[in-house]
């Protein structure tokens, strides 16, 4: 983890600006945030990638099943890099909760049709000098997941 | 390694002592080598010894720890909390912290990160102020 220049406020605002456009379902908006070599882990424990190619590819399944976020307020660390915001998360069911199921996440409704996924999580974000995202780590587990109607 | 229950208990255990001045046991839910970062970005407090002196100075300014939402990870080693934390003397001031804590597998704390800036905290009893008009 390394150390930046960027105020409490300028981190903030980016974690909510992220939501927004998460929301907005622009990926290539959204990658804007991020630089070239971002880490990044959703969930952390479990599935990790680099780069924004896979970021991209990342988003990208999860705008197409429906993707919404709604973030709490989020804080700053007095290290000039870090910010961290709680979300939650809803998506379609499918495709990413019968691959969840398969690993063991969650239990699979008996009908998946109409369901939904919800994920409770913490965003733990890492920007650079230039106020760029460099890592982004998305804390939630099997207690966190619900699948709803 | 503790299981998510297990982790996520921890988390308000630490509150509950801390609330109820145990200093001795919310020290026991970590490791003797604990690193305490508390907040990111300034120097670590590191081991139990100088940990029990950030407690006990905590618990003389009357602190109370209000858990809100914990949640996890897939490996077995984290609890993240948002927390609202409130020191009455020598004057009211309120923080909004997340905070990690790392376990091992003991089961015990072996590092924590509380991430909190000057913007997330306020002194006397208002509310804080919201990201937005913040200036720092």
């Amino acid at each position: 983890m390394g150390t930046g220049l960027t105020s409490e406020r300028d981190r903030k605002e980016l974690a909510l600006e992220h939501c927004r456009r998460v929301n907005a379902g622009d990926v290539d908006a959204l990658l804007e945030l991020y630089g070239e070599d971002v880490v990044f882990a959703d969930p952390v424990g479990g599935d990790e990638g680099a780069g924004l190619r896979a970021l991209r590819a990342h988003y990208e399944e999860a705008f197409a099943a429906g993707l919404r976020v709604e973030p709490g307020e989020p804080v700053a660390a007095q290290d000039g890099a870090h910010t961290f915001v709680p979300v939650t998360s809803v998506t379609d069911y499918a495709p990413l909760g019968p691959r969840f199921a398969e690993r063991g996440w969650l239990v699979p409704p008996d009908d998946p049709s109409g369901k939904r996924l919800r994920r409770t999580c913490m965003l733990l974000l890492r920007v650079d000098e230039t106020g760029l995202i460099r890592e982004a780590r998305t804390f939630w587990g099997r207690s966190d997941v619900d699948v709803i109607d | 390694m503790p299981d998510e229950a297990f982790r996520k208990a921890m988390a308000l255990e630490y509150a509950r002592r801390l609330n109820e001045r145990d200093v001795e046991g919310a020290l026991a839910l970590f490791t003797d080598d604990v690193v305490f970062e508390d907040p990111v970005g300034r120097p670590p407090t590191i081991g139990k010894e100088a940990l029990r002196r950030h407690l006990v100075m905590s618990v003389d300014n009357q602190v109370h720890e209000s858990p809100r939402v914990s949640v996890t990870s897939m490996c077995g080693r984290f609890v993240v909390t948002e927390t609202r934390v409130v020191l009455r003397t020598p004057a009211v001031l309120k923080f909004h912290i997340i905070g990690i804590v790392e376990f091992g597998e003991d089961g015990l704390g072996h590092h924590v990160q509380a991430f909190w800036g000057m913007t997330d905290m306020t002194v006397g009893e208002g509310r804080p102020a919201e990201p937005a008009s913040r200036s720092t």
